[in-house]
C-alpha cells in the first residue's frame, strides 16, 4: 500500500483497505455498465459530470482483468480520455483534455476602461478548473494545453467578463474591463454587477444590461433600451406611442442623448411608437439623472450615454430577430483578426409591404442601420468609427410624403501617451432633417438641424486616488427652421426661407475622482461652456425689446410689429453667453454595503426645441439662444442612501432631488410655432422647478430578479410676465408642467423557470399627465367652442397597464452553431383602456358636444423570433 | 403661419387609423366630470355685407357660456343692440322672434370703415371696434372627383387673387345638408402673398347632387388670430395644447372683470350655392 494512498484512506474504514481483487462478472461493455459494476462490489461511488461519455467502452483502454482495490485508482488512470480521483468514497470521473497535445502559453494584459492596468484580477479557466490572478502591471500568464478554453474574468466592483479562447499558439490577450452597471454582455454573474457600487461618488443613474431590457415585456415584442429606462425611477414620458422622455420632471428637449458620443436629435420612429436605438446594436446605455460628471454639457435635465456594440475581432458572428412589426439583423466579425472588427446592424419594420398586400395606397415605415469599424493601429494607437442612419417614411396616397430621421458619424482616435494617459480624439457630424411633400397643394417643406464636433478628451491617471479626465470640445451648428419650395408652375405658394441660424458651442471640462479615505469618495470638477451665434441673419427689433405685448383690455398676449431689423453679415456675432458649471459628488460608506452619497451639478442648455405640445413631434425644430431666447440654466441637489443586503441578494436606492432650472420659455395660448419665423413674439420667459423622492429596490440574483421602482415628485414651471401688469401663464403663479407624474410606481421581474423557459412580468402604475378640461362651451359662427379654464389643472385618468412575457429557448443541438429563442408577450394583459389624451369635440354625426378618449394599446399580444449565429 | 394646419388635424384621425389597424387602439366618447360654467355672456357679432346686396339686413346673436354637455347654449334676451359708424350714425338692432337673435334692417356697410358695437345687458356696457375688410373676386370655380387627402373625395374648390401689396386674411366657412356643423377654412397670405390662391372643400359624404354653401369673405389680422385660436380648440387636435380664455375684442365699459366672450367683425364676403355636378 503505497503512503500516499494511506492518506487518502485515512478517514475511510480500514476493512476496505485490504488487497482485495474486483471481479467483474463480464467484461463491462461501457463505462456505465463498469461503474454500476464496481459500485456494488466496492464501498465506492462515482461522481461525474455530464461531459462524461458513459457510453464509452472502457475495456478498450485498458486492461480490467487484475483491478484490485488497492490502486484501482492508479489503474484506472492508465487510459488517455478520463482521470480518475478517490476523495473519501466518491471516485470523480473527469474529462481528460488533449493530454496528448502541446501545451502553450495563454498570456496577456487586463486592463480598465481608462487604459489603467488591473491588479489582483481573477482568472479563471473554466474548462481546467485553474486559473491565476494578474500582477501589478496587470499581466498574467497560464499554461495550457491546446483547445478551447473558457475565460471567467472577475474583478471586484467591475462587471465579469467571459472570454472564449481558442489555444492553437502562444497567445497574448489584452482585455478591458468595463465597470459595474456598464458591462451588458451576457456575463455569468459570479461578482454581482447589479448591485449598487457603495463607494463611487456617481448616483442618480438609470443603467440596465441588455439581457434585462430584452426580458422586459414591451408592447409589439421589439425590446427598446429607451422604453425600459421607463421601468426606472425618475424617468416618465407621455405615455403610450409618444417620443420623448421625461428626466425628473424634465422636458424631452432637456436630455442630451448621445450615441457613442455624439449628440442625436430625435430618438423616436413612428411618432414614438419605437425608439430609434435597435436593442441588438446597443452595447450598453446609462441614463445620468443627477451628479452628471463635468465631461457632459449642454442640456439640463440629463445624459443618456448610448454605446453601440463593437464587433468581435475573432470570429463572424450574426445575430437578429423576426418580429410582427419589425426585423433585424447584425453581423459582426474581424476586419484583420486581433487588430480590427466591424459591426452591422439593420432594422425595418415591415407594415408597409401588409398595406401594399391589402391595395391600401398609404404606406408608413421605419429602418435604420448602425455600424462600427474599429482598427488597432499598434499598441497605443486605434481608430474607431460609428454611423448611424435612420429614417421614418410616411407615404398616403402619393398625396402627402413625409421623410425624417437623423444621420451620425463619429471618428474616433485613440492614443495612449503612456501608462497614465490616455486620449480620445474625436471628429463627428450629426443631423436630424424632416421632410415633407404635399402634391396636391405642390410644395415641399424642409427643415432640419446639423452639426459638426471635435471632442478632445484626456484621462489621466495621478495615482490610485486621484484620477483626471479633462479636455475640450467645439460644436459647430446649423439650423433651417424651415424651407418652403414651391412645386410646378401652378403652384399658389412662393418660395420662402426660414431664417436659417448659425452658432458654435465650446466648453471645457476638469472632472476629478479624489479617493480621500478609503469611506470617502469624491468627483468634483467644472465645466466652461460658452455659446456664440453668428450671422448672416436679419434680427428684428422691438420697442422696449418686447416682441411679445400684453394687450390689457382683452388680456391677451399679441405679436409685437418689429420697429426695424439688424443685419449681420457673415461671421458677425449677434450674441454670446458662457456659463461656469461647477459640479460634484460625494460618497460616505459606512461600511463595504451601506453609503450615503450627495452630488450638485450645475448645467447650461443652449438648444431649445420648440414645441408646445406633450410630447414632441417631428415637426418640431430646435433653435438656438440667442438674441430673445436665454439659455436655460439648472441647479440640481441630490442626496441619496444606499445599501446592499444579504450578501448583495438586495439592493435600496432612495434618493431625494431638488432642481430649479431659469430661463424655461413657455409659448402664449395658442402660439402657432410651425413654420413660424418670429418665434420670439410667441414665447415668454419663464422658470421650471421639480423635486421629488425616488425608491428602487432590487433582487440581483438568483431564479427571480426584478425590481420595483416608485417615485413621488412634482413639477412645475412659472412664467410671469415682462411686466408688472401683465400676468403671464397661469395669472403669473407656479402651474403643473404637462411632464408632472405626483407618483409612478413600476414593478418588474423576471423568474427562470428552467433552461428553456423564463418569465417575465411589467406593471406600472402612475398619475394621468396634467391637462386643461372645459367648464363649458359657446357658440361662435356656429361652432360650438369649448371653453378652457387655467391651464394644467385637471389630470388624465390614473394610467396602469399589466405585460406579461415568456421566452422559450429551445434545447440547442450541439454540433450546430444556431442558437435561438422565442420571445411570446402580452401588452396590457387586462385591455386596461388607458387615455393617451382625452380630446373635447363635437360629433360629427349629430353635433352634440362630447369627450372622445383615445387609447393606444388595447390588450396587445406578440411573438418574436430571435437567433444568434 | 398655417402651412402644415391642413396637414396635422388631417394626418392625426390617419395616424389614428393606422395605429388602429396595426395595434389595437380605439377611440371612445367617456364620461368626464366637468366643472359647471359661469354664465359669462357671449357676443357673436358678425357683419357680413354679401357682394351683390345692399348689406342693410344684419343681425347678431347674444348667449351665455353653458355647461360643457348641454345641446343648446343659453340665449340672452331683452338686451340693448346698437351699430355705430365713424360719423355717429347708429344701426338698431332689434330682437326678433328668434330668442337672442337681434337683427337690423337699415345697416349702412362701407369698406374700411370703423364701425362700434354698444351692447347693453344687465345695465352693463359692452363694446367692441371694428373695421370692415373687403374680399377679393372669385376667378372660378373647380371640382375634382379624385381631390381630397386620400385622393378618393369630391373636392369643390375656388380660386381668388390675393393682393401683393398688402397682407390679407381670409375666412371660408362652408355648409352642407349632411353635415351638423358649418367647416371653416382659415387663410393668411403668408406663403402666397400675390398669387392666386386656392381655397377647397372635400368630404367623403359629399356626392354629386349635393348643394353646397360656400361663404367667403376678407377679415382682420386680430379676428384671424382670434378664429385660428377658436378653431384650434375645436379641431381636438391632439399634438397642440388647448388655449385658456380665448378672449375676443369686447370690453365690459361697466365691470373690466366680467368681460364679454365674442367677436365683433366686419367683413365683406362671398356667397354662393355650389351643387355637385
Amino acid at each position: 500500500m503505497k503512503p500516499t494512498l494511506l492518506i487518502l484512506f485515512f478517514c475511510c474504514c480500514f476493512q476496505h483497505l485490504k488487497a482485495q481483487q474486483i471481479h467483474l462478472k463480464k467484461e463491462p461493455s461501457n463505462l456505465k455498465d463498469f461503474i454500476q459494476q464496481i459500485e456494488k462490489q466496492t464501498p465506492y461511488t462515482f461522481a461525474y459530470s455530464d461531459s462524461v461519455n458513459l457510453n464509452w467502452k472502457i475495456s478498450d483502454a485498458m486492461n480490467l482483468d487484475e483491478l484490485n482495490k488497492e490502486n484501482l485508482i492508479a489503474q484506472l488512470n492508465r487510459n488517455q480520455h478520463y482521470d480518475f480521483q478517490l476523495i473519501g468514497n466518491t471516485i470523480t470521473v473527469k474529462a481528460l483534455k488533449n493530454v496528448s497535445q502541446q501545451r502553450f502559453q495563454l498570456s496577456g494584459t487586463i486592463v480598465d476602461p481608462n487604459e489603467q492596468a488591473l491588479a489582483e484580477v481573477n482568472i479563471y479557466v473554466k474548462e481546467q478548473a485553474t486559473g491565476t490572478t494578474t500582477n501589478e502591471k496587470g499581466e498574467f500568464s497560464l499554461q495550457l494545453p491546446q483547445g478551447t478554453y473558457t475565460l471567467i474574468i472577475t474583478y471586484l466592483s467591475f462587471a465579469d467578463r467571459e472570454e472564449v479562447i481558442k489555444l492553437t499558439k502562444n497567445t497574448k490577450l489584452n482585455l478591458s474591463m468595463e465597470e459595474s452597471g456598464e458591462s451588458l454582455e451576457e456575463v455569468i454573474i459570479t461578482q454581482n454587477d447589479k448591485a449598487v457600487d457603495i463607494k463611487k461618488p456617481q448616483m442618480s443613474v438609470n443603467s440596465l444590461s441588455m439581457q434585462e431590457i430584452k426580458q422586459i415585456p414591451v408592447a409589439m415584442g421589439e425590446p427598446d433600451p429607451l422604453k425600459s429606462l421607463l421601468t426606472l425611477p425618475g424617468v416618465t414620458n407621455a405615455g403610450e406611442g409618444s417620443s420623448g422622455f421625461n428626466v425628473r420632471g424634465g422636458a424631452a428637449d432637456q436630455n442630451l442623448v448621445l450615441l457613442d458620443g455624439t449628440p442625436i436629435y430625435n430618438d423616436s420612429h413612428m411618432f414614438g411608437f419605437f425608439s430609434v436605438f435597435n436593442a441588438d446594436a446597443v452595447n450598453h446605455l446609462k441614463l445620468y439623472k443627477g451628479g452628471i460628471p463635468s465631461k457632459f454639457g449642454g442640456r439640463v435635465s440629463s445624459v443618456l450615454d448610448v454605446h453601440q456594440h463593437t464587433g468581435n475581432d475573432q470570429n463572424f458572428d450574426a445575430e437578429g430577430s423576426i418580429g410582427l412589426i419589425s426585423s433585424k439583423l447584425k453581423v459582426e466579425g474581424p476586419l484583420q483578426k486581433d487588430k480590427g472588427s466591424f459591426m452591422l446592424a439593420g432594422r425595418t419594420s415591415y407594415a408597409h409591404l401588409f398595406l401594399k398586400l391589402a391595395d391600401n395606397d398609404n404606406s408608413a415605415q421605419f429602418y435604420d442601420i448602425n455600424t462600427q469599424l474599429n482598427y488597432r493601429l499598434n499598441e497605443k494607437n486605434a481608430l474607431s468609427f460609428s454611423a448611424y442612419y435612420g429614417n421614418d417614411i410616411f407615404d398616403i396616397s402619393d398625396n402627402f410624403l413625409s421623410t425624417y430621421g437623423n444621420t451620425m458619424a463619429n471618428l474616433k482616435w485613440q492614443h495612449r501617451f503612456n501608462e497614465d494617459i490616455n486620449t480620445h480624439l474625436s471628429l463627428f457630424y450629426s443631423d436630424y432633417q424632416f421632410n415633407l411633400s404635399f402634391n396636391s397643394l405642390d410644395f415641399k417643406w424642409e427643415s432640419n438641424i446639423k452639426s459638426y464636433g471635435l471632442t478632445y478628451d484626456w484621462k489621466h491617471y495621478l495615482s490610485e486616488n486621484i484620477q483626471l479626465n479633462y479636455g475640450a470640445q467645439a460644436i459647430y451648428y446649423t439650423f433651417n427652421p424651415g424651407t418652403l419650395q414651391p412645386e410646378g408652375e401652378t403652384s399658389q405658394f412662393n418660395y420662402q426661407q426660414l431664417d436659417k441660424k448659425y452658432a458654435l458651442e465650446p466648453s471645457f471640462f476638469l472632472d476629478i475622482e479624489q479617493r480621500i479615505t478609503q469611506k470617502l469618495n469624491v468627483r468634483y470638477g467644472l465645466r466652461y461652456s460658452m455659446f456664440y451665434r453668428f450671422g448672416p441673419q436679419s434680427i428684428s427689433t422691438y420697442e422696449n425689446n418686447q416682441p411679445v405685448i400684453y394687450n390689457a383690455d382683452f388680456n391677451i398676449y399679441e405679436e409685437a410689429e418689429p420697429n426695424g431689423t439688424r443685419n449681420y453679415e457673415k461671421g458677425d456675432q449677434i450674441s454670446s453667453f458662457d456659463n461656469f458649471e461647477p459640479r460634484i459628488a460625494i460618497s460616505y460608506a459606512l461600511n463595504d454595503d451601506t453609503s450615503f452619497k450627495a452630488s450638485y451639478n450645475r448645467m447650461a442648455q443652449y438648444l431649445h426645441m420648440i414645441s408646445n405640445s406633450q410630447s414632441p413631434t417631428p415637426v418640431n425644430i430646435w433653435t438656438p439662444s440667442g438674441p430673445f431666447i436665454e439659455p436655460q440654466l439648472l441647479n440640481q441637489y441630490a442626496f441619496g442612501y444606499f445599501k446592499n443586503f444579504s450578501n448583495k441578494m438586495y439592493s435600496l436606492e432612495t434618493e431625494v432631488f431638488y432642481k430649479n432650472i431659469d430661463n424655461r420659455i413657455d409659448y402664449v395660448d395658442g402660439a402657432d410655432l410651425i413654420a413660424n419665423n418670429n418665434i420670439e413674439r410667441v414665447i415668454l420667459n419663464g422658470k421650471a422647478r421639480a423635486y421629488g423622492l425616488e425608491v428602487l429596490f432590487r433582487k440581483n440574483k438568483g431564479k427571480f430578479t426584478g425590481w420595483a421602482s416608485y417615485t413621488l415628485s412634482r413639477a412645475e414651471q412659472k412664467t410671469t410676465g415682462n411686466t408688472v401688469e401683465d400676468p403671464g401663464i397661469a395669472n403669473g403663479n407656479w402651474y403643473l408642467s404637462p411632464y408632472d407624474k405626483l407618483h409612478n410606481l413600476n414593478l418588474t421581474g423576471n423568474y427562470d423557470y428552467s433552461d428553456k423557459w423564463s418569465f417575465s412580468a411589467n406593471f406600472n402604475l402612475q398619475s394621468g399627465q396634467p391637462v386643461t378640461f372645459p367648464n363649458g362651451y359657446y357658440e361662435i359662427g356656429g361652432i360650438p367652442v369649448p371653453n378652457y379654464s387655467l391651464r394644467n389643472e385637471n389630470r388624465l385618468p390614473t394610467y396602469h397597464h399589466l405585460d406579461l412575457a415568456a421566452t422559450y429557448t429551445p434545447t440547442q443541438k450541439k454540433e450546430k452553431n444556431w442558437q435561438s429563442y422565442w420571445v411570446f408577450s402580452i401588452y396590457n394583459v387586462y385591455n386596461q383602456k388607458n387615455a393617451a389624451s382625452i380630446r373635447f369635440t363635437t360629433n360629427d354625426d349629430t353635433g352634440i358636444n362630447e369627450a372622445r378618449r383615445l387609447s393606444i394599446f388595447g390588450i396587445l399580444p406578440s411573438v418574436s423570433y430571435n437567433f444568434k449565429f | 403661419m398655417n402651412l402644415l394646419k391642413p396637414y396635422l388635424p388631417k394626418l392625426s384621425p390617419f395616424l389614428i387609423l393606422f395605429s388602429t389597424l396595426l395595434f389595437t387602439s380605439c377611440e371612445d366618447v367617456i364620461d368626464v366630470d366637468l366643472d359647471s360654467s359661469s354664465e359669462r355672456l357671449v357676443i357673436d357679432a358678425e357683419i357680413l355685407w354679401k357682394k351683390q346686396t345692399d348689406g342693410t339686413q344684419q343681425e347678431i346673436k347674444l348667449s351665455r357660456l353653458t355647461n360643457y354637455y348641454e345641446t343648446e347654449t343659453i340665449k340672452v334676451s331683452d338686451a340693448q343692440v346698437l351699430i355705430k359708424n365713424s360719423a355717429g350714425e347708429s344701426f338698431i338692432f332689434q330682437e326678433s322672434e328668434e330668442e337672442g337673435t337681434y337683427k337690423c334692417t337699415d345697416f349702412l356697410p362701407q369698406l374700411l370703415e370703423t364701425y362700434t358695437l354698444e351692447i347693453v345687458v344687465d345695465e352693463e356696457l359692452y363694446t367692441a371696434t371694428e373695421t370692415l375688410i373687403p374680399v377679393p373676386e372669385i376667378n372660378r370655380i373647380e371640382q375634382d372627383d379624385e381631390g381630397g387627402f386620400l385622393g378618393d373625395e369630391i373636392e369643390v374648390s375656388f380660386f381668388y387673387n390675393d393682393p401683393i401689396d398688402e397682407t390679407n386674411f381670409y375666412l371660408t366657412d362652408i355648409r352642407t345638408t349632411f353635415l351638423p356643423l358649418p367647416e371653416y377654412n382659415l387663410t393668411d397670405d403668408d406663403f402666397y402673398n400675390g398669387n392666386e390662391i386656392e381655397d377647397s372643400f372635400s368630404d367623403e359624404d359629399l356626392e354629386v347632387g349635393d348643394d353646397i354653401r360656400i361663404t367667403f369673405r376678407g377679415i382682420s389680422a386680430s379676428f384671424y388670430n382670434y378664429m385660428n385660436l377658436i378653431l384650434e380648440t375645436t379641431s381636438g387636435n391632439p399634438f397642440s395644447t388647448p388655449p385658456a380664455n380665448i378672449r375676443g375684442n369686447i370690453i365690459n365699459q361697466t365691470q373690466t372683470e366680467n368681460y364679454a366672450l365674442g367677436y365683433f367683425r366686419l367683413s365683406e364676403g362671398h356667397q354662393f350655392t355650389y351643387t355637385v355636378e
